[in-house]
């Protein structure tokens, strides 16, 4: 008896122990008027001092994710724990939109005219907007001025200079554009562009169409020769990864290098030799070479309504997000161009604003989820026909990336 | 120790098994309102029950086996059986990218996500306000832009060619020929608001109107209150709701629709904007189909977790939800020729690179754990530990290094012998550089174990077949390898085991490439977990974790099947020679 009144006895304070942290847990479900905001670690800072003093009534919170995350875990948060507003890239749009978890801007006209459409575009999926782009970005072609003293009008002429150089020794890589054994369409871009390769068609509407694919369309595949050549001449070669690209080219022992405005600060402004920043110059008469381009916006998901914050988080993404002095603030902070045009106008920075004059009439990454089968088909065929001796001829081995990604769209 | 334990009683033992039976209860008790919410009842009662057993079981004197066994079992439980019977739950369904949440779920985003600008939709610039009743209306002012062409996308730009200097030098902004200054278009200036049209006179600013769930009422231009930029800032006899209390009326905000003159709803999209709507699909709960007011499509249900057009089963509505599919993902393993076709070459290669690099590196391994054993040897120990250090680096780091130093044309390997091997890019030689990274980051733990197991065995025995007149060879084929065999077995087959799945070999020094020929999935190097992985996530649309759930199923009972083959056999063995 004196045993069992013992062990109630036990009973009674392990379980007040338990209430006593359930008391000490926040509730769940209350009806909040925090607007939260999930954001990587480049742009916390901003964002923090942005919403320092909440948004028109409404507290922010600021949580920071490492950027691929933030997508990741956007699809198995709880609904306690999820963001109202996410910063992410426009290539999420697809995933996240076919999967529900962000909801439709009806993006204000003032907002509309102001932003670049392109990056706006770049936000569309389907009938909608998903995004408020605040910054975008491209890759362009940085020369080394002191190697190459007067840039190439033609690419024919960028190829002549850069074989020259290699051919006396001075350089190892003509023309550093990253690939490695998994390839890099994205980075490639450019030189796809130039020869008449594009990736989607679009719709009527400016929608994305993934059933008109173009990795092999006749216009390419009448120019694909130029990549057999390049491969034969080793201009192009699969084998240069991004490390080695980069350090070529910082080391003076490559004329040539892609790369994006992320490289600005860390090394572009740190080479010791004068250099330009333009755009691929024309490969084949009448085709302009552009690069794909990226946006980061900011999306307001389906969490925001839940929460009992949908217009708050509307009008912060749609409304305050999208003016030149938001975008202002947060492009200043991490190198890229502002999205608004106005902001955009403002850049000083001449680096920023020559990456930003090479990305003209570029192309917006499409955003749909059937991209995942297109990075690693096209990325293949380049580097199938790029990797010197023992190289698939550029017809077969785009062919087959068609082939691939017709199939894997179905 | 016995000492130790029977003097580890008392109440110290007690206060100890309160408090965790406490943090126990806690754990329990905190995860009740999320159940309640999701009227997970199920598992709530298992919850209940499981924990009252648990503090019972723990406050009794009785049961004292139990006590050890349950703790066990509680574990392999939490980090076994869990998650593989939902592993095994998601390879039934259809859980992928556009498939996530439940069917409700799907309804309300695909209404929600239809709700379109209608033909005229006009675009309003907003202010919520309260009537002299207090109720919410919107002060609603079309948006009217007076220059089209006021901001100009840079795109139409020409570009500019610069030189820029380098570190220590001023950036040179010298152009070309070629290159023209920013032909900058005039912008304006501030943050914009000047491109709202600012006339003269009251009569030419558009009308304004107050919204309210009956539709919207025109107001008198000259009870409209403006700024000097002629911005609406209120109307006459209602008042602005303050900023403090927007958040508080959000909701209100949120579900507000005023009728609009075009038809559809005017929908606050923000604190200061609202457009009008209209839905594009209508949702009828009853037939439970979507119907398209554009096209007058229908959408029903096609039972894989989407809303399909049947006379057009690829005109999806989407978000789909979550639904189980029975056993299509095991059947488009078979029968999808993307995936059944390089199938077959990926699983022999997968078991080529498993057994090779296990019989390599214990080969290897074994080799040199015999010539360091050698008593008396000088340096035993410092050669010991650099044969240790390929396992004190992060695998991650070596395995990129690896890839850096085999790159055939620029890689440190071809340059110092003077080779052009193709090392990541030919096939085989792909092949031969994953085997080789492996034996390398494999190889101190075989020479560990087997310096361990053979420091275990006897001398006497040794000295015995020694005495019998056995020679070195034969001690060893006789004697010692019988005897690390008995002990390393169990080991060799959890390194199978392990080679079998060892994704990031092959996912961070070929990421499975070079392309093989004719496939379009697979490379050359993929095991079937990397090809697991490129299926499943980087070759269709998006996120397949179904499949990828089925294919981890096959591979688990391949690497299951064979453990169990390896071990009854080994068991064979000991008990054959016992």
């Amino acid at each position: 008896m004196r045993r069992t009144l013992r062990a109630i006895g036990l009973g009674a304070v392990a379980a007040s122990l338990g209430f006593g942290a359930l008391l000490s847990a926040p509730p769940a479900n209350a009806a909040t008027t925090t607007i939260v905001i999930w954001t990587d670690e480049n742009r916390s800072a901003s964002v923090r001092e942005l919403f320092a003093n909440g948004y028109k009534g409404y507290t922010v919170q600021v949580v920071v994710k490492d950027f691929g995350q933030i997508r990741d875990d956007l699809s198995k948060v709880t609904e306690s724990a999820a963001p109202d507003v996410i910063v992410g890239a426009h290539d999420w749009v697809g995933e996240l939109a076919a999967n529900g978890s962000i909801v439709k801007l009806n993006v204000p006209a003032k907002a509309v005219r102001e932003t670049a459409t392109y990056a706006l575009q770049g936000f569309r999926y389907g009938s909608g907007i998903y995004g408020m782009p605040t910054q975008i970005e491209n890759v362009a072609l940085v020369t080394n001025a002191s190697l190459i003293k007067t840039q190439p009008k033609t690419f024919a002429e960028l190829s002549k200079m850069a074989l020259a150089l290699k051919k006396a020794g001075k350089v190892t890589v003509p023309f550093a554009v990253p690939q490695g054994a998994n390839g890099d369409a994205y980075h490639m871009y450019p030189l796809f562009s130039g020869l008449g390769g594009y990736i989607f068609g679009t719709n009527p509407s400016g929608s994305v169409n993934p059933k008109k694919v173009g990795l092999d369309n006749a216009t390419f595949r009448k120019n694909q020769n130029l990549i057999n050549a390049w491969n034969k001449s080793g201009l192009i070669n699969s084998k240069v990864d991004y490390g080695i690209a980069k350090d070529a080219f910082v080391a003076g022992k490559a004329p040539f290098w892609i790369t994006g405005p992320w490289e600005i600060n860390d090394t572009i402004k740190k080479l010791g030799f004068k250099y330009r920043i333009t755009a691929v110059p024309t490969i084949v008469d009448g085709i302009t070479p552009v690069p794909f381009l990226g946006a980061q916006g900011f999306m307001v998901t389906k969490f925001a309504a839940i929460h009992g914050v949908q217009i708050g988080a509307n009008s912060l993404v749609a409304e305050y997000m999208s003016t030149a002095p938001a975008q202002a603030k947060l492009a200043a902070a991490n190198g890229r161009t502002p999205a608004n045009l106005i902001a955009a106008k403002a850049v000083s920075d001449p680096q920023l604003k020559a990456f930003g004059a090479a990305g003209v009439g570029g192309v917006p990454m499409p955003n749909v989820p059937q991209m995942a089968s297109v990075w690693s088909a096209l990325g293949g065929a380049w580097v199938n026909s790029t990797k010197g001796a023992g190289a698939t001829p550029a017809q077969k081995a785009f062919a087959q990336a068609q082939a691939t990604v017709v199939k894997a769209i179905g | 120790m016995q000492a130790m334990i029977s003097r580890f009683g008392g109440m110290p033992a007690m206060i100890l098994k309160l408090v965790f039976l406490g943090l126990v209860n806690a754990l329990a008790i905190l995860a009740f309102p999320t159940m309640i919410s999701t009227q997970a009842w199920l598992i709530l009662g298992i919850v209940i029950a499981s924990t009252i057993a648990l503090d019972y079981l723990f406050l009794t004197k009785k049961f004292i086996p139990a006590k050890y066994v349950i703790i066990g079992a509680i574990f392999l439980t939490a980090f076994q059986i869990i998650p593989v019977i939902y592993n095994i739950s998601i390879a039934f369904t259809n859980y992928s990218t556009g498939h996530i949440g439940t069917q409700p779920e799907a309804i309300e985003a695909i209404v929600r996500d239809s709700a379109a600008q209608t033909e005229n939709s006009v675009t309003y610039d907003m202010i919520p306000a309260t009537d002299s009743g207090g109720d919410l209306v919107l002060i609603l002012t079309p948006q009217v832009f007076a220059d089209e062409a006021a901001v100009t996308d840079p795109a139409t730009t020409e570009p500019v060619e610069t030189e820029f200097g380098g570190t220590d030098e001023p950036v040179e902004t010298e152009f070309d020929g070629e290159g023209t200054t920013d032909s900058a278009s005039p912008v304006p200036s501030g943050d914009g608001d000047m491109n709202v049209a600012t006339p003269a006179d009251d009569t030419s600013y558009p009308p304004t109107y107050i919204g309210t769930p009956e539709g919207i009422d025109e107001v008198e231009p000259s009870t409209v209150q403006r700024d000097e930029f002629g911005t609406v800032t209120g109307v006459e006899g209602y008042t602005n709701v303050p900023e403090s209390d927007l958040a508080s009326n959000d909701a209100a905000l949120a579900g507000y629709d005023v009728p609009g003159p075009d038809g559809g709803l005017i929908q606050p999209q923000g604190l200061s904007t609202a457009v009008e709507l209209e839905p594009t699909l209508v949702y009828d709960p009853v037939a439970d189909t979507f119907t398209s007011l554009q096209t007058g499509t229908v959408y029903t249900d096609n039972g894989e977790g989407s809303y399909t057009d049947p006379n057009n089963p690829d005109d999806e509505l989407l978000p789909g939800w979550r639904e189980t599919v029975g056993f299509k993902n095991f059947f488009r393993i078979f029968s999808d020729p993307d995936i059944s076709g390089p199938f077959f070459i990926v699983f022999v290669w997968t078991f080529v690179y498993a057994i090779v690099t296990v019989l390599l590196t214990f080969a290897l391994g074994l080799g040199l754990a015999i010539v360091m054993n050698k008593p008396g040897m000088r340096g035993q120990r410092v050669y010991r530990s650099l044969l240790v250090i390929p396992y004190a680096v992060p695998a991650f780091l070596s395995i990129l290094v690896w890839a850096a130093l085999l790159n055939d044309d620029f890689g440190a390997i071809n340059q110092v012998l003077g080779t052009s091997i193709p090392w990541l890019f030919d096939p085989t030689w792909a092949k031969v550089s994953c085997i080789l990274v492996n034996l390398w980051l494999g190889l101190p733990y075989m020479f560990l174990i087997s310096t361990g197991a053979l420091q275990a065995i006897p001398s006497e025995l040794q000295e015995a077949a020694r005495v019998d007149g056995a020679r070195n060879w034969q001690v060893f084929r006789l004697v010692n390898l019988p005897l690390l065999l008995v002990a390393l077995t169990p080991l060799l087959i959890a390194s199978f085991a392990f080679n079998f799945n060892n994704f990031n070999n092959i996912y961070l020094l070929t990421g499975g490439g070079p392309a093989m020929d004719g496939s379009n999935v697979a490379g050359a190097t993929d095991i079937l977990i990397s090809y697991t992985y490129k299926v499943a996530f980087a070759a269709g649309k998006g996120n397949d974790y179904g499949l990828a759930a089925a294919v981890s199923i096959i591979i688990f009972m391949i690497v299951g099947t064979i453990s169990a083959i390896s071990f009854s056999r080994s068991k064979a063995i000991r008990e054959e020679r016992a």
